[in-house]
């Protein structure tokens, strides 16, 4: 009895013929011994192919099974076992199988094998064990007492099932949980019809129902009835497989209150990988467009304080010359021919001022209404503001101007456009350089859309390589004495609420110099009124 | 009939510094046949400002008060008219084509140290232009644009 197989092998001649008749386990092994043949020969032809049946499933069940005597001596071990604990079955087989008992744990067999004594099973008891290479395993146990033809209990026969992959995925997704739980952001998740399937606390703080009052309802309760179809729209697109990122919308909360949100979908998969629903991260953003209102406020105000100050100058500069003029005529040896001429001189001054009030009432004039224009009248409006900041530069401006082309749209906002672009390209601009203004007729590329593009070109210094992409940032300037570092956030955004947009190059090296584009859109020609000079 | 007053001189602007020669009178303005009349002792004022009507119709108050004024349009002919005869004022626009009001000063202080210099300024930005001026050491008197012949007027008989 050297060999250990016949030793096992031997063990379960006698058992396994009665087994049934017992109900007992009896687990034999099968580790391409040659004597199992015959031994199973050996029996009844009815218990043979029963016990090849249970042999076959033993030796192919990628859990552990071991049998053991009442003195917790190994006396099967079989390829799951070998495979779980690393050790051959040459090796345990004889062994204590407090081999794979971890120390401190070493009490628990005394436990196990008392009842096993007793005659009682254990089930799915959850431990640990050690693996031949030292490391510990996270295992399901069950075992069952193995009797013999009497029915007197011989051993216990183990079943060992390695859980320490699912119980590191169980820990993970606790730990996902706890984070999902913990998360300031609202994260939930919908089925492919949009009904909510999970809602963390996160969303019941957002938008103040709790889990029991929203679980199984439509989304679209959280959704203002206008922005209702966008939301099956972005359905379609998570069930294409693709994600959304920070799509900033709004969405309603209990009370009614709408808050501003900004919005992450990605689909959710099953274990196939099929698209079985949507999980979505909504961040409140409310206080942030609070912000960004006042900031948008302040801006205009702002630009406003910087159009008075230019306009100020220009203004001043005429008055003086009336306040001359006037001092002039009324000087007593003054002969009446020259009174008239000072006065025709101080008329002309005058005239100035007028023209300049009325291009720069266009600015404050309530005009958040559109009106069908001339392009030409809102560019040479900006321009003849800024006329005098050429001839201090010395700049010389190129204006391509599309003949008839008319634009129905808020006039004050596009000539806040026009003017921060062309601001811009003044201050970037070098003694003697060059502004191209260029105005077309265009459509957008995507929309087919009607509308216009301003172009905007400079041979100014050009925005250097890392700047690129933070020139439309608030707060962003490379002017620090006089910028705000707002002008062109409320360019991009003034455009974009208008389905309009932006876009520009720039080279900074040699032959330097920004083309700023800009496209707007035509306002439907019924939401226009008759521009009024 | 001395200097400035009864030069006259057709306007022709903008100016070209080409066509400036320096060791002729410098330029003066039509005065449109005023009849005050300037002595050798009267004070000498560069009337400096890129806005003709001003340079010209302040020259011509100033001369009426006796005053031997003359307009320049930019920063580079005051400069060169003062390197002809050093003024003793120079009341001077800031924000200019070519040289700043600033710069034109202190271009003529450094040809002539005694001279007083006004500046009109209407904009907040000269401030700058006026704190850098300070920090070299040059305190210039202001005056705010428009600022009324007879203020102007005061100011210079202190």
């Amino acid at each position: 009895m050297n060999n250990p197989h016949d030793n096992r092998l031997g063990e379960y001649k006698s058992p396994v013929p009665d087994a049934r008749k017992n109900g007992a386990t009896h687990i034999p092994t099968v580790n391409g011994d040659s004597d199992l043949a015959a031994t199973i020969s050996s029996l009844s032809s009815q218990d043979g192919v029963a016990a090849l049946h249970l042999a076959a499933i033993v030796e192919s069940s990628d859990d552990a099974i071991i049998s053991k005597d009442l003195n917790g001596i190994v006396t099967s071990w079989n390829r799951g076992a070998e495979h779980i604990f690393g050790y051959t079955a040459e090796e345990m087989t004889g062994q204590p199988i407090t081999t794979i008992i971890p120390p401190e744990m070493q009490g628990d067999e005394r436990l196990i094998l008392s009842k096993i004594r007793a005659g009682k099973r254990i089930d799915h008891f959850q431990t640990v064990r050690l693996h031949k290479n030292g490391s510990r395993l996270q295992i399901s146990l069950t075992v069952s007492p193995i009797k013999d033809m009497r029915g007197k209990i011989i051993g216990a026969a183990k079943i060992a099932r390695n859980i320490t992959q699912q119980k590191q995925a169980e820990q993970l997704v606790r730990r996902l949980a706890a984070i999902v739980e913990s998360s300031e952001d609202a994260i939930y998740s919908t089925d492919l019809n949009g009904n909510i399937t999970s809602w963390n606390r996160g969303a019941e703080r957002i938008f103040g129902y709790t889990l029991e009052e929203i679980l199984e309802l439509p989304v679209a309760v959280i959704i203002p009835p206008e922005l209702r179809a966008d939301e099956s729209l972005l359905l379609r697109k998570v069930q294409a497989g693709d994600r959304i990122d920070h799509f900033q919308t709004v969405r309603i909360n209990k009370r009614g209150d709408r808050i501003y949100v900004s919005l992450t979908i990605s689909p959710v998969r099953d274990e196939h990988g099929q698209i079985i629903g949507a999980a979505k991260i909504a961040r409140d953003i409310t206080q942030q467009k609070k912000l960004e209102e006042a900031l948008y406020t302040s801006e205009r105000l702002a630009s406003v304080g910087r159009l008075a100050a230019t306009v100020a100058h220009e203004i001043n500069n005429p008055l003086q010359a009336v306040t001359n003029f006037i001092h002039l005529a009324k000087q007593q040896s003054v002969s009446a021919p020259k009174i008239m001429r000072y006065l025709a001189d101080a008329d002309r001054e005058l005239g100035r001022v007028v023209h300049l009030a009325q291009q720069t009432l266009g600015f404050y004039r309530d005009n958040s209404y559109p009106v069908l224009m001339p392009v030409s009248d809102v560019l040479e409006d900006v321009l003849a503001i800024y006329e005098r900041k050429f001839t201090y530069k010395d700049l010389k401006i190129e204006k391509r101007l599309e003949p008839g082309l008319t634009i129905c749209t808020a006039q004050g906002e596009l000539k806040q456009v026009i003017s921060n672009l062309l601001a811009n390209a003044i201050d970037a601009s070098a003694r003697a350089g060059k502004i191209i203004v260029h105005a077309r007729a265009s459509r957008d590329f995507r929309s087919g859309r009607r509308g216009i593009r301003i172009t905007m070109a400079d041979t100014g210094s050009g925005i250097a390589q890392e700047d690129r992409a933070k020139v439309f940032t608030p707060f962003f300037t490379t002017k620090k004495d006089v910028g705000t570092g707002l002008g062109l956030w409320i360019t991009k955004d003034l455009l974009e609420k208008k389905g309009g947009s932006i876009r520009f190059r720039s080279r900074a090296s040699e032959r330097s110099g920004t083309v700023m584009s800009i496209y707007l859109p035509m306002e439907a020609p019924t939401h226009c009124t008759e521009h009024v000079a | 009939m001395i200097i400035s007053s009864t030069f006259i001189y057709s306007v022709s602007w903008p100016v070209h510094l080409d066509e400036y020669n320096p060791v002729l009178p410098p330029r003066a303005v039509e005065t449109r046949g005023n009849t005050a009349q300037t002595t050798k002792n009267a004070k000498r004022i560069l009337v400096i400002d890129d806005e003709v009507s001003i340079a010209d119709s302040l020259t011509e108050i100033l001369s009426g008060y006796g005053y031997d004024a003359v307009a320049c349009y930019d920063g580079q002919a005051a400069i060169d008219a003062a390197r002809g005869e050093c003024p003793d004022v120079v009341i001077s626009d800031v924000i200019m084509p070519g040289k700043n009001g600033v710069e034109t000063a202190l271009a003529i202080r450094e040809l002539c140290p005694k001279i007083r210099v006004l500046l009109f300024s209407g904009q907040t930005a000269t401030m700058n232009l006026l704190n850098q001026a300070r920090l070299s050491g040059h305190e210039f008197e202001i005056l705010p644009k428009p600022v009324h012949p007879t203020e102007l007027l005061k100011k210079l008989s202190v």
